[in-house]
């Protein structure tokens, strides 16, 4: 009995071992967001609200949708570059379609995320088809979707929308905004597909070892493809959400933001090789980038120091991660 | 006694907890070929690590030529003269043959501009080429090479950095017979020049060919240092597995059932003319000729990883002339390939995920994985192909090379329909008793009905195991024979006589078995 007894205590202590093993860096991450948290509520004025906490997730909801596609296309070991032109160009094209052409705002905006997954589908279709890198793809996409919305609005903002089309971005369900809870269930949503249904399997092992994965019978190409229309379709509902909170089809917004959103991918721990990474670790990242910029802004630090910081956060995460995957002395001369 | 070239006294060496190496003595004498055998995990690739410079002794003393030596690097080990050929080649992929051979160290037309000299470099690597025998284009790329011309490349870089130690890490294990032999003839030729060569195999059948003396290992100790020719084959797997395990014996010949479950007709791709032959229920058959004959394309073409330009595949009755992995998968045809890393498993995932990848339909109901059903077939999986230690969340590549084979046969063993398993040398780099189970393992797949078609260059292993085998030439089936009590060397012979023996040698052989 007493032998039984021990033997079942191993085995549960080495699994809550096995569960901080495999999650450490997304655990290592939430240590770090928790310590930030405690520091800006010691020296930032009117950082630990509620309005701000509510505030600081309606403002990373953009970025985080986007970054749940991001996520799927890190781990096959692709990119997509275009997003943040994509943003700006939906947020064009769904002002074009709705005020200049004057369709219905709802199935203007149904096209908008369409031509978003269109878009994704042509970097995965080249990728597929002729092995032209995502990364090329993605980097016309993104002159070109900015030379688009430029085109289509001549420069200027487009407005007004209908009144009804602001509770998407501006709307309140309960104390909650809409998008917060639209960006929830789409990560409660996304976790399930990434870890218990088959798709998910198979991104990972497309971006694991895709010879392997093919041989297994995974239709290679048909996932990577969807990983680019899912993320193209969220960049579009990005644009349409972005829309509704500035009530105007815009053709500058969304500057960069490919960049915040490969961040907050990065920083929750998914590989750049592929093969690795979740929807949780990325949305602590984006969560981490927000109150990063939410604490800053109210401490007062300049603009510019906000992307020094953001920029260098980046980088340190990046170093993090290599500390523990090769020890403080970095990757030995060995062969292994 | 002549002096020795490298001593090495009392090594320790320690991961962590885990003792790798015991208190190794060890000693090789110049022109002397040292064969090193144990299982995987005896402490033998630590050890030659450590002549190497890729790990440092944490107590002991190496002698290299009579005085003590640090070897803290592989540069150092390099200028003391020491250099080895890993089991997993190190070339690089988009370079070229010479350029591979000469790498970090080019042949310069001028100094100052440092511009490499590329027609001296191809001319001295087409001598080296030479003296091993083969006929490889210098400039050909490294990726274009088939696997054991990759070695025959590594050996010739080896060679060419004119050793004093010479380490062969399964030099053999990717070559066939021809190879095998060529091989062999370069390493008498170094040992004439003085070289030592330390030799680390798991065919044990060839030890007697070249080498002098032999060190067992088991469980990081030197348990018995002896020469060529004191003990005999069991004894020496005696020594490596332990007295209770038992080397694989020879299985009964299968009772055959004539259901024909595979059938090729007039097979053609790119690389393979006219493949025709079928393939029984319960039947393990063998496909072997040289490297580059076409062996495993056969399996691609049947997998649907090569297009067929003529001819047909059946499969239970259904006719393919455009198969595809993904149908080819659903009418129950596994496939293990030959290069178990970079197409056989998914990096990074665990040990379950790599079983199951295969078997998604039959793990989920239309939307979500049953994790149920999951860890049914992982058990399934790990059951049946002894995977050990049972850790399926832990990821693959921290198990051994035996450990993963098993999870990637699991891989098709749990697809329910399984009715043809294709495997491409599913005991390369595998040792003894990792390679006796997957034996057994195929024993029990065949009962239950399932058809193996096995590519092989280790001919020991398929007049072990196999029914009947087809030999291949450039891409045509050139013989088959029944495998009726055949020896290696009966079998060798068919393959070397290729074509030109065909027919004749074939009624030869049934009729005049002991002559050949």
């Amino acid at each position: 009995m007493e032998q039984q007894a021990i033997v079942l205590n191993t085995k549960e202590t080495s699994k809550l071992f096995d569960f901080f093993k495999k999650n450490q860096n997304i655990l290592g991450l939430t240590g770090v967001l928790i310590l930030l948290i405690i520091v800006f509520s010691i020296i930032a004025p009117n950082f630990l609200t509620t309005s701000n906490f509510i505030d600081v997730f309606r403002q990373m909801s953009m970025i985080a949708i986007i970054a749940i596609g991001m996520t799927m296309v890190i781990i096959t070991a692709e990119i997509d570059l275009s997003v943040g032109s994509l943003v700006a160009a939906s947020s064009a094209v769904l002002g074009y379609l709705s005020i200049v052409m004057g369709l219905n705002i709802w199935v203007a905006i149904v096209l908008t995320i369409i031509m978003g997954g269109i878009s994704g589908w042509t970097i995965g279709f080249l990728r597929n088809r002729y092995g032209i890198p995502s990364f090329i793809t993605s980097l016309g996409w993104l002159s070109v979707w900015r030379g688009v919305a430029y085109l289509i609005t001549g420069g200027f903002p487009i407005a007004p929308f209908p009144t009804s089309f602001s509770f998407i971005g501006s709307g309140f369900i309960g104390p909650i905004p809409f998008v917060v809870i639209l960006m929830i269930a789409l990560y409660i949503l996304f976790y399930f597909i990434l870890a218990k249904m088959p798709f998910g399997r198979y991104v990972y092992s497309v971006g694991s070892n895709i010879k392997a994965a093919q041989l297994s019978g995974v239709d290679v190409a048909k996932v990577k493809t969807a990983v680019f229309v899912i993320t193209g379709m969220f960049a579009a509902l990005a644009g349409v959400i972005l829309s509704s909170r500035l009530m105007s089809g815009n053709p500058t917004v969304a500057n960069g933001w490919e960049l915040d959103v490969i961040a907050a991918v990065i920083i929750g721990g998914t590989s750049l090789a592929g093969g690795k990474g979740s929807v949780i670790g990325t949305f602590i990242g984006a969560l981490f980038i927000a109150i990063l910029t939410n604490g800053m802004v109210l401490m007062g630090v300049s603009s510019y120091m906000q992307l020094v910081v953001k920029g260098s956060i980046i980088v340190i995460a990046v170093i993090i991660n290599a500390i523990q995957i090769y020890g403080i002395k970095g990757m030995q001369k060995d062969i292994s | 006694m002549p002096d020795t070239l490298l001593e090495m006294k009392k090594i320790c060496k320690n991961f962590g907890p885990v003792h790798v190496l015991k208190e190794i003595d060890f000693t090789l004498f110049p022109g002397e070929v040292h064969a090193i055998l144990g299982s995987n995990g005896a402490g033998k690739s630590t050890l030659v690590k450590m002549i190497s410079g890729a790990y440092q002794a944490d107590s002991g003393e190496i002698l290299i030529e009579g005085s003590p030596a640090k070897i803290e690097s592989t540069q150092m080990a390099k200028d003391l003269g020491v250099t080895i050929v890993y089991q997993e080649f190190s070339l690089f992929n988009h370079l070229s043959v010479s350029e591979n051979i000469f790498a970090g160290r080019f042949p310069l037309k001028s100094k100052v501009l440092k511009t490499i000299d590329y027609d001296e470099m191809h001319e001295q690597s087409k001598k080296l080429l030479q003296r091993v025998g083969v006929k490889i284009n210098p400039k050909t790329l490294i990726e274009n090479l088939p696997v054991g011309e990759q070695q025959i490349v590594e050996i010739c870089k080896a060679i060419s950095l004119e050793a004093k130690i010479l380490i062969l890490d399964e030099p053999t294990s990717a070559l066939n017979a021809k190879e095998t032999e060529k091989l062999f003839e370069i390493v008498r030729r170094l040992k004439e020049s003085g070289v030592g060569i330390i030799y680390i195999t798991h065919r044990l059948n060839e030890l007697s060919e070249i080498c002098d003396r032999i060190s067992v290992f088991r469980d990081g100790k030197n348990v018995g240092t002896f020469n060529v020719g004191e003990k005999t084959i069991s004894e020496m797997v005696d020594l490596m597995l332990g007295t209770n395990n038992k080397a694989h014996k020879k299985k009964s010949l299968s009772s055959k059932k004539p259901q024909k479950v595979l059938s090729l007709r007039n097979v053609h791709t790119k690389d393979i003319s006219n493949i025709s032959f079928d393939l029984c229920a319960g039947e393990i058959l063998g496909i072997t000729g040289q490297m580059g004959s076409g062996r495993t394309e056969i399996m691609k073409a049947i997998f649907g990883y090569e297009t067929l330009h003529q001819g047909e595949i059946e499969i239970d009755g259904k006719i393919f002339t455009n198969p595809k992995q993904k149908t080819m998968i659903k009418h129950g045809v596994g496939f293990v390939t030959e290069d178990r890393k970079s197409e056989g498993i998914l990096q990074g995932r665990s040990v379950k995920e790599n079983i199951v990848i295969s078997i998604m339909n039959q793990i989920s109901n239309k939307i979500f994985l049953k994790t149920t059903l999951e860890e049914k077939y992982t058990n399934m999986a790990i059951n049946q192909t002894g995977f050990f230690p049972n850790l399926p969340e832990k990821e693959i590549e921290y198990f051994s090379g035996g450990n993963q084979q098993k999870a990637i046969l699991g891989r098709w063993l749990v697809l329910e329909n399984l009715k043809v398993l294709l495997l491409d040398e599913p005991t390369r780099g595998i040792d003894v008793g990792a390679k006796g189970q997957i034996y057994d393992l195929m024993e029990g797949i065949v009962e239950k009905g399932i058809a193996v078609l096995i590519v092989s260059s280790d001919l020991e292993e398929l007049v072990q195991i196999t029914d009947r085998i087809l030999i291949l030439e450039k891409g045509q089936i050139v013989n088959e024979i029944e495998n009726d009590n055949l020896s290696v060397n009966e079998l060798t012979t068919a393959i070397m006589e290729g074509r030109n023996g065909t027919t004749s040698y074939r009624i030869e052989y049934e009729g005049n078995k002991q002559t050949i």
